[in-house]
């Protein structure tokens, strides 16, 4: 039986109104941290529970909120629900089915960095989880547990929505602070972290919805009952969105460390009728590509990932089957990229550009020799630190490891002109 | 026509100042409730957007052009969103918006010569497991064939 802890009440009726919600422990925790703890108690618990951010870079959460400066008078969360990296669709569960869970979560962290106000930052595409939040937030300031002194406390905090409007780039948190602001979302050079100086250059804590979505059972069940579930570096579970052409599709809630071969073969059911593996990416298309053997002896935690040479990242899992050219599905992610960078940075806004320029040209049988070279060397250009944020490094990444694990492939394009799998 | 919010929207504004601690995150939703009330955000609704909000227009217009779900530019009664990223290109979303181009005769981005659509495709929309996935204004549509699109143009023409 796979332990429950995002998921606990994922199938019980009615879980989004409030009262199902309560009835089932919501809120108690949130309760009992602003009204019996103090922040730095719950930010200890946070630590000991060695929950890491769930976006993607996976940096220790408590951690995280221990950087806010004492005794700061104006602070800032931001829940990050701009879900946009390719083949990632849990938050959007959460945020649809669970939203009182993200918005318990949420005023916990605000009491832990002593914020009174947050903002929840979604997609502009998500126009259900956009409603199904400011319900639960109506809901909320209509049973006091927002606004002045919740839970009868001397505590208040405020939380709105604020709806994004489409750009992958917003989901990088300075990106996000920057279209908060009113501004395109550029993101900003780094020192100063947004914990020193962020949103309205106040310190701010950004934190995925996933993140926080934990946060409640943590202080319910205790740091050691999480730290019972996942490994040692990756205690808890996390939410892993399988796609592409396999059985069982779906956001699955699995111990971290859980082997890539049963969420595929077991959770998922295996690939559609006639099909095989070739290729996993694990954690969104900013992840490097799996070989099918990779693949097979990867564990989906943080370590295990970094170990294969790829990344957890974001928990979207998708399955590459023998049928699909990997010229072809290079040349979608490298599209993606080109058209999701913001443009600040040469190398990547050249970058990303001229990357997709030369895997197209590959792809339409024009390609040169001298360009998987190319290829491999514009992507080294763009990676380590080259650019304000890792965009450029997520574009190069996907180059990379598809040329270097699947060259027979660019190499056939190239010199016989057409797809090796005729598929083109 | 006169660019000017409607009492409703002029409601919706104010309450912006609530929801916001901070004046200038007020210029995107301003912006999306612009495009409600007009269609699009050319430049007349830019610069009362800028005058309302006590910014430059060229301020507004570059904050509009950076966003893609903004409109710049009038699109159709029914905006058509297809994605062509990773899982959805596994499961022929490509293919869908190709079919569906052709179907209607369409260019990408633009308007139908009836007015009725604008198809453009669309990066990852989240709902990967159910591939190829669509959005026509802000509905999304699932696991989408051909034949399901065709059913779909034929109810939405009606």
């Amino acid at each position: 039986m796979t332990p429950r802890i995002l998921f606990e009440h994922l199938n019980e009726k009615n879980i989004q109104k409030l009262d199902t919600y309560r009835e089932k422990g919501g809120y108690t925790a949130a309760q009992r941290a602003i009204g019996k703890m103090t922040p730095q108690q719950v930010t200890q618990t946070v630590i000991d529970s060695g929950l890491r951010g769930r976006g993607g870079a996976g940096f220790p959460t408590g951690k995280k909120w221990s950087f806010i400066p004492k005794n700061e008078p104006m602070t800032y969360l931001l829940c990050n629900g701009d879900e946009s990296e390719p083949g990632t669709f849990k938050d959007r569960v959460l945020m649809e089915q669970l939203p009182h869970s993200v918005l318990e979560g949420i005023m916990i962290g605000s009491y832990a960095i002593g914020c009174h106000r947050a903002y929840i930052y979604i997609r502009g595409e998500f126009t259900d989880s956009i409603a199904s939040l400011e319900e639960a937030l109506q809901e909320c300031y209509e049973a006091k547990f927002l606004g002045k002194n919740i839970f009868g406390t001397s505590y208040s905090l405020d939380i709105s929505v604020f709806k994004g409007a489409g750009a992958y780039i917003c989901g990088e948190e300075t990106g996000l602070i920057s279209s908060l602001e009113g501004f395109k979302g550029w993101p900003k050079i780094k020192p100063p972290f947004p914990a020193i100086a962020g949103f309205n250059r106040k310190p701010t804590i950004i934190n995925n919805v996933e993140t926080l979505a934990a946060v409640p059972w943590i202080l319910n069940h205790g740091a050691e009952a999480y730290r019972k579930m996942g490994t040692e570096q990756s205690p808890g579970t996390k939410l892993f969105c399988l796609s592409g052409p396999v059985k069982n599709p779906g956001t699955y809630e699995l111990p971290l460390g859980f082997p890539l071969k049963d969420l595929i073969f077991e959770v998922g059911g295996g690939l559609l009728e006639g099909l095989k593996l070739k290729a996993v990416i694990p954690g969104g298309a900013s992840a490097k590509i799996l070989t099918a053997e990779e693949a097979l002896e990867t564990n989906l935690s943080y370590e295990d990932c970094q170990k294969k040479g790829t990344m957890l990242g974001s928990g979207g899992v998708m399955v590459i089957p023998h049928t699909q050219c990997m010229v072809d599905l290079l040349g979608v992610v490298t599209y993606f990229f080109k058209d999701e960078s913001c443009g600040q940075c040469t190398p990547c806004r050249e970058g990303t550009g001229w990357m997709e320029k030369i895997v197209q040209s590959i792809l339409h049988n024009r390609g040169r020799p001298q360009d998987i070279a190319l290829l491999l060397g514009i992507s080294q250009n763009m990676q380590g630190g080259r650019t304000i944020c890792a965009l450029a490094d997520a574009a190069a990444w996907p180059v990379e490891s598809y040329v270097q694990k699947f060259k027979n492939e660019f190499e056939y394009h190239i010199n016989h002109r057409r797809c090796n799998l005729h598929v083109q | 026509m006169e660019i000017v919010f409607s009492p409703k929207a002029l409601k919706e504004f104010q309450h912006f100042e609530e929801l916001y601690d901070t004046p200038k995150s007020k210029l995107i939703p301003t912006l999306y409730l612009a495009q409600r009330e007009f269609g699009y955000l050319s430049q007349p609704v830019i610069e009362y957007v800028a005058e309302l909000l006590k910014l430059s227009p060229a301020k507004v217009l570059e904050v509009a052009s950076f966003y893609t779900m903004l409109h710049k530019k009038p699109v159709g009664k029914y905006e058509i969103t297809i994605c062509t990223n990773v899982s959805c290109a596994l499961m022929k979303g490509r293919e869908l918006l190709a079919h569906t181009l052709k179907k209607l005769n369409a260019k990408e981005k633009e308007i139908t010569a009836n007015g009725t659509f604008t198809i453009r495709r669309e990066e990852c929309l989240g709902a990967c497991d159910k591939a190829p996935v669509l959005r026509i204004n802000d509905r999304y549509y699932y696991k989408i064939t051909p034949e399901k699109m065709d059913q779909i143009l034929k109810e939405l023409e009606e």
